[in-house]
């Protein structure tokens, strides 16, 4: 705040007095008024405890007379108050507002009006103070009770307090009046005297002058110090003319243009290196605005307001800085300066001085530095990976522009090691381990791991780096970069998710097809499902127990005691209806209170589930619950995966009934095999007790037949005739035959009931017997016998000479009408066995009846070709059967017969 | 009953003054006072069996206070009870009244013993006081004014507050 311009212009002597008196006025003023202040206050404060106290006594007192409305109680205890002058009017007032007593009178207080108050009141107006209160009775409210108050004697003491304060004012101002009067001499006359010197000074430049009379005190000082300055200045001036002489020296030979100009912008130096650099001669330029002579156009509306700017505010963006700039040359040509600009001493208006240098080609150079370093950062970028670079240490030491860019961290915050904080926490530990052997062996760094973006999410990097090493082999520098490979390895993680659950779905496949058990193959898919879809509870639900039912055939869940098995419920209102009649999935990532079952699922803890719909040959035949403990919706691949399995259930479903048929088919086939083979076996034998029978029986009427013709022939053969004769004989021919018949028969039957009495025995030997008794019936014939050495066999002596007896006899039946017989018994290994044979060049016959050589009355011959019952070789085939051993026959018509049989011996049999 | 001896105790026949002679802003002033009586006047616990039960203000006969007194005990309470007003017709009725009005001309058989319960009797005859009454009205150019009688009501176990006594006109205390 300036003083005036009158206070100004006044001499020292008054404005000491004025001082004075002014510092006297601001002390006692404040102070008085605020003693008045107090005072008021302190009065009021004092009235309204007072009027307070006194309207509750009365207060106090008229609540009778109020109650049983007695206007003259009332106006009796109000008459109290003409006691106290002050109090100008009273009034008390029903419930309803109604003046029920006055004072002095109730004419004074009809015009008032009531303010109901609760609690003792006081407000100020018109000059006096009213004061209300409630009547009371207990806690009834009976009126109210008004009083005003005039204050007079308040009023009367706060104005005497107001005229003393004035009045001490007055005097203490008088007072101070005289005061200054005499103080202003003794420091006013030395400062004239400085003065005036001063003025001399001014006047005539004269700095030989100093002031004369000086004193001990501050103007003293004041007097000391200015005849000092004056004497510094004299010696100054001689100094500042050298400076100038020495500044003109550097002005001359600066290798810097140096250039100063004034306020206006105009040239005042303008030394030699500038001439050189700018082209224009030192009185060429003089005089002339800067911005006209060097600055580019477009550049020199900048300039004269940054001028403007520092010279209107003080404030400049290029003093003191050094900035780079384009200049113009005489001849017009662009070249790049550098510029710094200081103002010279304190001069007003100001001179600025600005030292310029050529920086054209440093620049040029700069900007060919820069372009290529831009080029490898473009290059980093677009190829999408992180380059890094470390010192020979693995400490980062430069900004790392492609991973702060990626990270969001700071070149501060990378460097040394601090680019690990944007690994992720688990990798950390790996990750400087590995970096760590990198740099103490100088081995390639190769490692996978996490790094976290700038918004905070996770992904995977091959890192991979090498050192640069110096020509004498050392480690100069690490060069390294991390690629992206999160998407390769999310597609790894889905084709091997996926490859796991084919593999899933291929067990499950062996599984049904190798296990027709249900609950079995149910527990397999729950396996199965556990490792690859979260799921807590998991069921599969029958349509087809009763009509219109569902039920839960089998179930599965996490924790034990959350089973829901047995379950069951109608399908009306129920979320299997729905699937079962849509036939499509029911999927709610939380439980749809609509359905019925969604209640037992919640209580048993589950909070979403997905209902397949199991359909064989396009009708729906249960269905398959998954559900789980926590809300959220299934993803794609749990459901693809889920109805997977739902369409292997329906497959195992199928062949479990398919399994359950074949089952009760191969039951039903084995029970009837049983039964026919026991009808069998009593069919046959039966037979064998008749045929024995009947072989038996047969022989004694055959016996007496044969037995009488004999006696016929011998008897009376002599006188019958010849004719006779011959039919009695045909009738023994038959009879015999008969009885071989029979003897054969019976002995075939034998064969079956007699036991096996196996023992060691010679078989060439036995072959001898046999052929020994076969000499009759090779009597007149040229029959040559081979018998080649064999073995001995386990076997029933007496069985096996009836088979070789039949075999042999056969043969030699057979080769009748070969003029010369060949018959070979012979013994052969084929493939681990013995196989014995007996070999004829016959008649033989062909392969085609081999089956019914075997057969009981099986004959391939006429019986007036070969005589025979037809039941020796049945006989040889029931004997070898019953050793454990085969016999087959290999024969063509005309080129005789071989029968082959083996004989196992009783280790191996 | 045997022991509720009953006995004559206000037979007030005035004659030549109608029963409802009185104006309707007199009625209205008693009807107020009955009420404040139940404010200015303390009774003992034991005027109370039941703690529920309500302060009871009976009118003797017919009288033209009532209606207006039951208008004005709307909402009201007495003694922290809510206040009920009674039609006095025979001896029983007066049994569990608080305060008994007798208007002017009012006749009724009350208990004998009734002197010795905590019951305010109210009434307007000159000798009211002298035969047991509490408090009297006594009327003046349209006022009301009240004689109290002191030791009966302290006999009854009742204790009028001073609020009350010093607008009284006249207050009989013990010699």
């Amino acid at each position: 705040m300036k003083p005036p311009q009158r206070f100004r212009t006044l001499s020292i002597e008054a404005k000491l007095r004025l001082l004075i008196m002014a510092t006297c006025a601001a002390v006692m003023l404040p102070t008085c008024a605020a003693y008045v202040a107090f005072k008021w206050h302190h009065h009021r404060a004092l009235v309204v405890s007072v009027m307070q106290v006194r309207i509750q006594i009365l207060a106090a007192n008229v609540a009778g007379p109020l109650a049983f409305s007695s206007e003259e109680d009332a106006a009796e205890v109000l008459g109290a108050l003409a006691a106290d002058p002050e109090v100008v009017v009273a009034g008390l007032f029903d419930r309803a507002g109604e003046v029920v007593a006055g004072f002095p009178d109730k004419r004074a207080v009809e015009k008032l009006k009531l303010r109901p108050v609760s609690t003792v009141d006081h407000s100020f107006e018109n000059g006096g103070m009213w004061v209300w209160a409630p009547v009371k009775h207990g806690e009834r409210r009976l009126g109210t009770l008004a009083l005003k108050h005039s204050l007079a004697q308040m009023r009367l003491a706060i104005a005497q307090v107001a005229a003393v304060s004035t009045g001490l004012l007055l005097l203490a101002l008088a007072l101070s009046y005289f005061i200054a009067a005499g103080f202003q001499r003794v420091i006013s006359a030395p400062l004239l005297a400085l003065a005036d010197v001063a003025r001399r000074v001014g006047d005539t430049r004269d700095f030989s002058l100093r002031v004369a009379r000086v004193g001990d005190d501050e103007i003293g000082l004041v007097a000391r110090q200015f005849n000092s300055a004056l004497a510094a200045i004299q010696q100054r001036e001689g100094a500042l003319l050298e400076s100038e002489a020495r500044k003109g020296a550097i002005l001359e030979s600066s290798l810097d243009a140096i250039i100063t100009i004034d306020h206006e912008g105009r040239v005042r130096e303008f030394n030699p290196a500038a001439e050189k650099l700018f082209g224009y001669g030192a009185r060429e330029a003089a005089g002339r605005e800067l911005g006209e002579l060097i600055i580019p156009p477009e550049l020199r509306v900048a300039h004269r307001r940054g001028m403007a700017r520092y010279l209107s505010t003080g404030q400049g963006h290029v003093l003191g800085r050094r900035i780079e700039m384009p200049a113009m040359r005489a001849d017009g040509t662009v070249l790049h300066v550098e510029l710094a600009i200081t103002r010279l001493g304190t001069a007003e208006p100001p001179l600025f001085t600005g030292f310029i240098r050529d920086i054209t080609e440093r620049r040029r150079v700069e900007k060919a530095m820069q372009e290529s370093e831009e080029r490898f950062r473009t290059l980093a970028v677009a190829t999408a990976q992180m380059v890094w670079t470390t010192d020979a240490a693995g400490q980062v030491v430069g900004p790392l522009p492609t991973w702060q860019a990626y990270t969001g961290q700071t070149e501060e915050e990378v460097r040394g090691a601090g680019w690990a904080k944007a690994v992720h926490p688990e990798d950390v530990l790996a990750v400087k381990e590995a970096w760590r052997q990198a740099v103490a062996t100088g081995a390639t760094y190769e490692i996978e791991y996490r790094i976290r973006r700038h918004d905070g999410a996770y992904r995977h990097f091959a890192v991979r780096g090498v050192p640069v090493r110096s020509p004498d082999g050392s480690v100069r520098e690490w060069v390294g970069a991390c690629t992206d490979i999160t998407d390769r390895r999310k597609s790894e993680e889905d084709i091997r998710r996926s490859a796991e659950r084919l593999m899933a779905l291929n067990r499950l496949d062996r599984i049904i097809i190798s296990n027709l058990e249900l609950g079995r193959v149910f527990a397999a898919f729950v396996r199965e499902m556990q490792g690859l879809v979260t799921c807590d509870y998991a069921a599969m639900i029958s349509l087809e127990g009763a009509q219109g039912k569902w039920e839960i055939s089998h179930g599965w869940a996490r924790s034990p005691g959350s089973a829901l098995d047995g379950g069951c419920g109608p399908l009306e209102d129920s979320g299997f209806g729905w699937v079962a009649a849509q036939r499509r999935t029911l999927i709610e990532s939380k439980l749809n209170p609509v359905w019925a079952e969604s209640e037992s699922l919640a209580g048993a803890g589950m909070k979403s589930r997905a209902v397949f719909p199991l359909v064989l040959h396009d009708r729906v035949i249960a269905l398959f619950m998954v559900a789980r403990a926590g809300e959220g919706a299934f993803d794609r691949d749990a459901i693809d995966f889920l109805q997977a399995l739902s369409d292997q259930l329906a497959v195992a479903i199928q062949n479990n009934r398919l399994f359950a048929e074949v089952k009760r088919y191969a039951d039903e086939l084995e029970q009837r095999v049983e039964e026919r083979t026991q009808q069998l076996r009593n069919a046959n034998r039966e037979l064998e007790a008749f045929s024995y029978s009947v072989s038996h029986d047969l022989r004694s009427p055959l016996r007496a037949m044969a037995g009488f013709a004999r006696i016929l022939v011998e008897e009376h053969g002599p006188k019958m005739e010849a004719e006779v004769q011959r039919y009695l004989g045909l009738i023994q021919e038959n009879a015999q035959r008969m009885g071989r018949l029979i003897d054969d028969l019976l002995t075939f039957s034998r064969l079956n009931r007699q036991k096996l009495t196996k023992v060691r025995l010679d078989l060439e030997r036995l072959c001898a017997d046999v052929l020994s008794d076969l000499r009759h019936e090779m009597q007149g014939r040229r029959i040559s016998v081979k018998v080649a050495p064999l073995p001995e066999v386990d076997g029933d002596p007496a069985l096996l000479r009836q088979a070789l007896t039949n075999l042999l006899s056969n043969a030699v039946k057979y080769t009748r009408p070969r003029g010369e017989a060949v018959i070979e018994v012979g013994v052969r290994e084929e493939a681990g066995e013995r196989v014995f044979f007996v070999r004829d060049n016959g008649v033989g016959f062909d392969m085609r009846h081999a089956e019914k050589l075997f057969g009981v009355f099986q004959r391939l011959h006429r019986q007036d070709e070969f005589e025979g019952t037809g039941v020796g070789l049945a006989i040889v085939q029931r004997v070898i059967h019953r050793h454990g051993g085969r016999i087959w026959p290999e024969a063509a018509p005309g080129a005789g017969a071989t029968f082959n049989f083996t004989l196992p011996n009783n280790k191996e049999s | 009953m045997m022991h509720w001896r009953t006995t004559l105790v206000a037979l007030l026949v005035s004659c030549g003054m109608p029963a409802f002679g009185s104006t309707s802003a007199e009625n209205d002033l008693k009807a107020v006072y009955l009420f404040q009586f139940s404010q200015f006047v303390a009774w003992p616990e034991s005027a109370w069996s039941d703690p529920d039960k309500p302060f009871v203000i009976g009118i003797v006969g017919e009288s033209p206070v009532e209606p207006v007194l039951s208008q004005i005990v709307q909402g009201e309470s007495a003694a922290g009870r809510r206040i009920a007003t009674r039609r006095v017709d025979q001896a029983g009725d007066a049994d569990g009244c608080h305060i008994l009005y007798f208007p002017p001309g009012a006749v009724v058989s009350l208990p004998a013993d009734l002197h010795l319960r905590p019951v305010l009797t109210v009434g307007e005859d000159e000798d009211f006081l002298d035969s047991g009454g509490v408090i009297r009205f006594r009327l003046s150019n349209n006022r009301i004014k009240l004689h109290i009688n002191l030791p009966m009501a302290q006999s009854r176990r009742l204790t009028i507050s001073s609020k009350l006594l010093r607008i009284a006109e006249r207050v009989e205390r013990a010699p």
